[in-house]
This record gives structure tokens, C-alpha cells and sequence, in this order.
């Protein structure tokens, strides 16, 4: 079979035209295409982790609020601070409390003698004091009742040291001293 | 045999030619490959489509999640804090020492011929979860055996303790049991003395 050169003319325009067809078909309709396609995949594919991250952080945060067994305990003490609590610094007012305390029990005279700052944990709005507190020529059985009652009514109170000492000349007669750690307003 | 004559083999032979003409062929080769292009296109194109609106709705979804997400990081240090401030106020309020009852215990037990002459105690609160009371009792014992009366003490206070306190230790201090210089009288009795020093150790109770 002999093609004319007319025949062969027209084939080889026919190829031609198939094969910038073809390149148009590869090159400007499927690589487009392959390209977003990989485009949104990559993005999923980034996303997907992210929102499983955020959804378990999101479960997590949540958890911790419902996981706070002493919330509401610690709720209701934080609102009791905040009304027994005087603004201010504790010199201005921890001194003459206390002083009232010991004095309405019979135990006079006493003196205080502020320390350095105790390290507490962060309460917010709070933080630690330290007081010395002397109280000179006390009987036993008044100081214990007067300790007692200073235990119950202060909760937020802790005695860290506690000394009783008779006196040489009589000892039924003591010179006592406690160093209390509570907590005061903070005045940021 | 009947002879066959075929008058329209012209007809035949043009019609055979035509439906083997390679140009034919080659367009309706052309035609096939075309539509199976085509038809892979439209495929790929709703792959493609699947692949975006899947991407658009992950989106959407991070949209929603990633202002809720911030504000849980933000809130996390909050409630962590809130907590720990929630914690330590719980354990601050609930256990607490009580020095009073102690105090009580030891002025209920001690016997006569004892005195004792200081008290100190210190609370250590040491590290976490780790508090610790010392206690120091200088004092002075009197009696027949005043030593004995000393130890006698010594062993009640740590069997007085033991009962409420766990970890309890309760020793004399290095060299401070001694023999008194003075004598006294107790119950018409004149007795001698020992000055003593215990140092007593022990946890406080987590639930008073």
C-alpha cells in the first residue's frame, strides 16, 4: 500500500494535532487536577492532627475542671478569706485581733514581732505571714484553753513553734511563745 | 453444481475497501481513545472533588476548633493553677497540727514527780506531704530511782504519742539524762532528782 503525499501530509497534520492534544490533555487538564488533589490532601493531611490534638487538649482542659474534687470546698474557704480577711498590711490590724483574742481570755500584754515572708503556695489575692507572738506570765491551764480556741476559730492559722518555759522564780507561771503562719490579703 | 454469478462485486470490493480504510480505522481508534480520556478525566475530576470537599469540611471543623483550642490552652494554666491554689488550700485547712490536744495529752499523763520545765515544739514542714513535729520537753524527775522515773516517762510519752501519731520517736538527748544537785520533797518523802531532755519526732495526723 503506497500512501500519497496528500495521504502522508494529512497524517502527519492527524499526528501532529493528537500529540498537542495529548500534551494539552496531560499538561493543562490532568496535572491541574493532580495538583489539587495533592494540594488538599497535604492540607487534611496537616489539619487532621491538629484537630485531633485540639479536640484531646479540649477533653483534657475540661476534665480538669470536673476532676477538681476540693473546687467547691475551696470555693466556699476563698469566699471566707475574703470577708475574715482585712485588707491592708497585717501589721495594721493581725497585732490588735489577736491582741483582743488573748486579752478577752485573760492573757494580757502580749507582744508581736512580724517575720519574714513564709513561702506558701501561690493563692491568688494571698499570701504568707509570720508572726512571733510573746505572751509573758501565763498559766498553763489558761494558755492551753486560750490555744485551743485560737485553733478552732483561726482555720486558716497554723502554729509553727511553740515554746512554754517556766518562769524560775514560779513555776506555775510561764513565759510562752508561738510563732503562727497564716494568711494575709496580698497587696498587688 | 449452480454457478453463482456476483454482479455487484465492485459494489462488494468498494464497500470492503472503504471498511478496511486505514484513515477509518485510525479516526475511530482516535474516537475510542478520545472518550476513554475523557472519561478519565471526569473520573479524576470527581476524585478531585471528593478530595476538596472532604478538605473543605476538615476546614470548616478547624475553624470551629482552633479558637475553642486557644482558649483551652489559655484556660489550662488557669485551672491547673486554680487547682493546685484549690489543693493547697484544702490540705492547708484539713491538715493542719493541732497543738492543743497535745498539749492536753501530755498534761494529762504526766505524773506527779515529774515537772517539766520547757516545752518546745517546732512544726517542719518540710518537703511535700513531708511535716514533722519535733517536740522537746526539758523537765525534772524526782523519786527513789529518779532515772528510772525519767525512763518511765520517757517510754510513756512514746506510748502516749505512738497511740496518735505515727512515726514516732521518742529518745533522750545525748547526755541529758542526769543526776540532780537539789533533792525535793514530794509527799513527805525527800526524794532525789534527774534533769532530763527528750526530743520526740513524729508525723502529724493527715485527718485530725
Amino acid at each position: 500500500m503506497k500512501f500519497t503525499k496528500e495521504q502522508i501530509q494529512k497524517a502527519g497534520l492527524a499526528a501532529m494535532l493528537c500529540g498537542g492534544g495529548l500534551w494539552y490533555y496531560a499538561f493543562e487538564m490532568l496535572e491541574p487536577l493532580a495538583k489539587r488533589e495533592a494540594a488538599a490532601l497535604k492540607e487534611t493531611a496537616t489539619l487532621e492532627p491538629q484537630i485531633k490534638e485540639a479536640k484531646s487538649k479540649i477533653v483534657r482542659t475540661n476534665s480538669i475542671e470536673a476532676g477538681d474534687v476540693h473546687a467547691a470546698e475551696a470555693k466556699r474557704a476563698f469566699a471566707a478569706m475574703k470577708a475574715k480577711i482585712p485588707g491592708g498590711p497585717p501589721v495594721a490590724w493581725l497585732p490588735t485581733r489577736f491582741g483582743e483574742f488573748f486579752k478577752q481570755r485573760g492573757i494580757g500584754k502580749p507582744t508581736f514581732r512580724g517575720n519574714p515572708e513564709p513561702t506558701e503556695p501561690e493563692f491568688p489575692g494571698y499570701k504568707g505571714s509570720s508572726w512571733t507572738i510573746d505572751l509573758p506570765g501565763v498559766g498553763f491551764a489558761a494558755f492551753g484553753d486560750a490555744l485551743a480556741d485560737l485553733e478552732n476559730q483561726e482555720g486558716l492559722m497554723q502554729i509553727t513553734n511553740l515554746l512554754i518555759e517556766s518562769a524560775a522564780t514560779n513555776p506555775e507561771i510561764h513565759h510562752t511563745q508561738i510563732t503562727i503562719s497564716t494568711l494575709v490579703k496580698s497587696e498587688k | 453444481m449452480a454457478l453463482h454469478l456476483n454482479l455487484y462485486h465492485e459494489i462488494h470490493r468498494q464497500a470492503e475497501r472503504e471498511r478496511r480504510d486505514p484513515v477509518k480505522l485510525a479516526g475511530l481508534a482516535a474516537l475510542l481513545f478520545a472518550m476513554l480520556l475523557v472519561f478519565w478525566y471526569f473520573y479524576r475530576l470527581s476524585v478531585v472533588s471528593r478530595v476538596e470537599a472532604k478538605r473543605q469540611q476538615v476546614r470548616s471543623e478547624w475553624s470551629h476548633l482552633e479558637p475553642e483550642k486557644k482558649a483551652a490552652v489559655e484556660n489550662e494554666v488557669l485551672l491547673l493553677a486554680q487547682q493546685k491554689s484549690n489543693q493547697a488550700l484544702f490540705e492547708r485547712l484539713n491538715e493542719r497540727f493541732y497543738w492543743a490536744p497535745l498539749l492536753d495529752e501530755i498534761a494529762t499523763f504526766t505524773p506527779t514527780n515529774i515537772q517539766i520545765v520547757s516545752f518546745e515544739g517546732v512544726l517542719d514542714n518540710g518537703k511535700e506531704k513531708k511535716k514533722t513535729i519535733t517536740v522537746l520537753v526539758r523537765g525534772v524527775a524526782a523519786g527513789l530511782e529518779p532515772r528510772t522515773v525519767a525512763e518511765d516517762f520517757r517510754r510513756s510519752l512514746r506510748d502516749r504519742l505512738a497511740a496518735r501519731y505515727p512515726d514516732v520517736s521518742v529518745q533522750f538527748d545525748a547526755n541529758s539524762l542526769e543526776d540532780g544537785v537539789e533533792s525535793v520533797t514530794l509527799d513527805g518523802q525527800t526524794l532525789g532528782t534527774a534533769t532530763f531532755r527528750i526530743r520526740a519526732q513524729f508525723k502529724p495526723k493527715t485527718a485530725q
